[in-house]
């Protein structure tokens, strides 16, 4: 048997170091909006049989996601791998990613160059997105790799084939996330550039594209193109602008051949790397859209295997030979890097995997599944009423007969803090990794049930709407979601200009009084505030963030929030209704708990 | 001969992009109100019938009926007149019943009726570059006027049954993916002997 060549012992090898580095950066997975949704979607597809191609809205207008996402973790939803199981797959994944582009690196350029490359990729995936985070932008990693390695082959032989190869792998990156169409302008052009037959070249790379998404995400785009109404005059400047690019690459063909071997290897990662910073350029200014780091996830690959040719060559006409205690001292420099991500404070959302303890108590204790996020109470209620959507069992009959939603206060605290939580009255239960969970039922004050979103201002409609709609009504995974479109999302991401939402909240009658506070992150100039009370005594200055309800029957909370963008233009477009704690005003223990959280 | 086989591919691509299709615009919203206006307060499919939600899409357009009081929900799906499957033709609209056959004959003409008389023009327009009309500022094809529309649009606008797939069905997909994936791996890292 041959002993491996050198570049499969670099890839083994790169893959390895990569392994071990982003290994170590995952932690527990945080129990955040979207990868709840993804979860309730994949519990769906596994429990009801009903895998969506239309996935979640995104940010974007028009877009959807796709379900290849959903149909992976609805896999290990059937398998029954933990999330942790998960985690380590996708991580593997990125690992194999990096081993590809060192792989060719190897063979384009020489080991410096891989090492170069496969750190260079590593570091760009370490500090890529939240560790904790679990979601659809997740796998990009391979077949981003996959599809830019393919492409540098195609770059490199001529032969159709890679074509095919960088065709499904982009496929399947877009199928994923729609960022992943970054990748197309590449697979469109270094076809015509490269290969020895342009035209059967682009048509088998744009058909293996069309394959995974039209299995997986045809709804997705379907509906996408109408809303983003792509049949017409802009499908017209689109097509127009990539005959443009095409026609442009035809001309280009001769001084494509004229290059060297390194350049024409170096071609598809420049293209890629244009079309993405093109495409977060037009994100950015164009539709005015946050950009996120994760958005540059397609070209990542590409931008490893542009430095590791650079670098490769640097490295063969630097003065320090061998370089490897430079490569050496950028490894140490990851892993330090890493360590400090690891070592932050104590965090007080919830995780995902705390939900099964979480839920064993909250669930049978009344709460049912589709209590709204008001029913939840601390500092965190958000991660936790997702972290509770996604453990709670899938409806079997009328939510409505289960009864009125009964709340709940709920931390995550660090385990030192247990004998001050039962001090403060809560009961305990220990979490994975050493926290606990301190919880007790609550009798509100706020009649959550009868609650009222109402809008103002802007460009969509105004008016006032029950946040409790009649829930058989409710289509679609996220009726298992606390945290439900109830809350009018869709008309409030379409605002323009300043607008205010509120939540007029009826008020249960008080034995005593009560303390309410609000949790809004600071510096909050658009934050959620008590913007009136009536009907419970004086509750002192408003708009407030912390108000005293006078003991007495009825009367009605109005919590509010004034968006102007000229003011705040960075806050997030927060719709929900705030987190909240309620408590007597002589119990600063209790508030001295939740506070503990940041 | 490739580039000028190129420039043809390139030129039939923009012809079909720019002859369109021909899509409903913002001016056939007041039609589907009289629709609703005449099911639901004039009783004219039978007493008790409602729409649950109209669905407008630029291609067509989506209509949940509830024909009598504890009926099963029926959707009408609404394209342009010459579109192919359709149970019943109106003037300017194919009607595709789902559950096919949940609607009477009676029924469906009589609904193809209501709709000629609520839409006494062609609510289609032309997609083609020149007749595409940008809709009114601040508008878009389906904005409600009132929150409650909102959240009933909303509804209304979730996935349909086609949009879903079993999950048998979505293994085998990523299990044809999984294996071309690795087959594509392979692909690139092999070198010719």
């Amino acid at each position: 048997m041959r002993p491996p060549s050198r570049p499969v012992l670099c890839a083994f090898g790169a893959g390895a170091v990569a392994l071990a580095l982003l290994a170590a950066r995952a932690t527990p997975v945080v129990a955040d909006g979207d990868h709840a949704r993804d979860l309730l979607f994949a519990r769906d597809c596994v429990e009801l049989g009903r895998c969506a191609l239309r996935a979640a809205p995104t940010t974007l207008a028009g877009v959807w996601q796709g379900s290849l996402w959903i149909g992976l973790v609805a896999l290990g939803r059937a398998l029954r791998l933990s999330l942790a199981a998960q985690q380590a797959l996708v991580v593997a994944s990125e690992a194999l990613a990096v081993a590809l582009v060192a792989h060719r690196l190897a063979r384009l350029a020489g080991v410096r160059a891989a090492a170069v490359g496969a750190l260079a990729l590593t570091a760009l995936l370490l500090p890529l997105e939240d560790a904790g985070l679990f979601w659809a932008p997740s796998p990009l990693g391979l077949p981003s790799a996959l599809a830019v390695v393919a492409l540098v082959r195609l770059a490199e032989t001529g032969r159709a084939r890679f074509a095919a190869v960088a065709g499904l792998a982009a496929g399947v990156a877009a199928a994923a996330h729609p960022v992943g169409l970054l990748l197309a302008p590449a697979l469109a052009l270094v076809p015509v550039l490269a290969a020895r037959r342009r035209a059967l070249a682009l048509a088998l790379g744009l058909t293996a594209a069309a394959a995974p998404l039209a299995l997986t995400t045809g709804p997705a785009l379907v509906a996408g193109m109408r809303r983003l109404e792509l049949v017409g005059p802009r499908g017209l400047a689109l097509t127009a602008a990539l005959g443009g690019a095409l026609a442009a690459a035809v001309a280009l063909r001769p001084h494509f051949a004229r290059l060297s071997a390194a350049g024409r290897a170096l071609v598809p990662s420049l293209v890629t790397i244009a079309a993405a910073l093109a495409g977060l350029a037009w994100l950015s200014l164009g539709a005015r859209h946050s950009v996120a780091t994760y958005y540059a996830a397609p070209a990542l690959p590409a931008a490893a295997l542009a430095l590791g040719q650079a670098g490769g060559w640097l490295l063969e006409r630097a003065p320090l030979r061998p370089a490897h205690p430079a490569l050496a001292l950028a490894a140490l420099l990851l892993v330090s890097r890493d360590a400090r991500r690891r070592s932050t404070h104590f965090d007080a959302r919830f995780r995902l995997d705390d939900a099964p303890v979480v839920a064993a108590r909250v669930l049978a204790g009344g709460a049912r599944w589709d209590d709204v996020r008001l029913a939840i109470e601390g500092p965190r209620c958000d991660a936790a009423a997702r972290m509770l959507s996604v453990a709670a069992p899938a409806p079997a009959g009328d939510p409505n007969e289960a009864g009125p939603a009964r709340p709940w206060i709920l931390l995550r605290l660090p385990a030192a803090d247990a004998g001050r939580a039962l001090a403060a009255g809560l009961e305990t239960r220990s979490l994975p990794g050493g926290a606990i969970a301190a919880l007790r039922p609550l009798a509100s004050a706020l009649d959550r049930d009868a609650a009222r979103a109402c809008f103002a201002g802007g460009v969509g409609p105004e008016g006032c709407v029950p946040v409790l709609p009649d829930p058989s009504e409710h289509i679609g995974p996220e009726r298992f979601l606390f945290e439900r479109r109830d809350y009018p999302e869709a008309w409030v991401h379409e605002h323009g200009g300043a607008y205010r939402l509120s939540y007029e909240v009826p008020l249960r009658a008080r034995a005593g009084a009560v303390r309410l506070d609000l949790f809004v992150p600071a510096p909050a100039r658009c934050g959620w505030q008590v913007a009136r009370v009536e009907g419970a005594g004086d509750p002192g200055p408003l708009p407030a963030t912390t108000v005293v309800l006078a003991p007495g029957d009825g009367g009605r909370l109005v919590l509010a929030r004034e968006v102007d963008p000229a003011r705040c233009p960075d806050e997030p477009d927060d719709h929900l209704p705030p987190c909240l704690l309620e408590s007597a005003p002589e119990d600063a223990a209790l508030r001295a708990l939740a506070e503990v959280a940041p | 001969v490739t580039r000028v086989r190129i420039a043809l591919a390139l030129a039939l691509a923009l012809a079909c992009v720019a002859a369109g299709g021909r899509a409903l615009t913002p001016d056939a919203e007041p039609g589907f109100r009289r629709v609703i206006h005449a099911i639901q307060d004039e009783g004219r499919l039978g007493a008790g019938a409602r729409v649950e939600g109209v669905a407008i899409d630029p291609i067509d357009a989506r209509l949940t009926l509830v024909p009598a009081p504890g009926a099963a929900p029926v959707v009408v799906h609404l394209a342009g007149r010459d579109e192919p499957g359709a149970s019943t033709r109106s003037r300017w609209f194919a009607l595709r019943i789902e559950p096919p056959g949940a609607l009477s004959p009676a029924l469906e003409a009589r609904l193809a009726e209501l709709l000629d008389e609520a839409f006494p023009e062609d609510p289609f327009a032309s997609t083609g570059v020149a007749s595409r009309g940008a809709p009114p500022a601040g508008r878009s094809f389906d904005r409600p006027k009132t929150l409650a529309e909102a959240v009933r649009l909303e509804l209304a606008h979730s996935p349909g049954d086609d949009e879903y797939v079993p999950f048998g069905a979505m293994r085998l997909v990523l299990l044809a993916l999984g294996l071309g994936l690795a087959a594509g791996v392979v692909a690139v890292v092999r070198e010719p002997r």
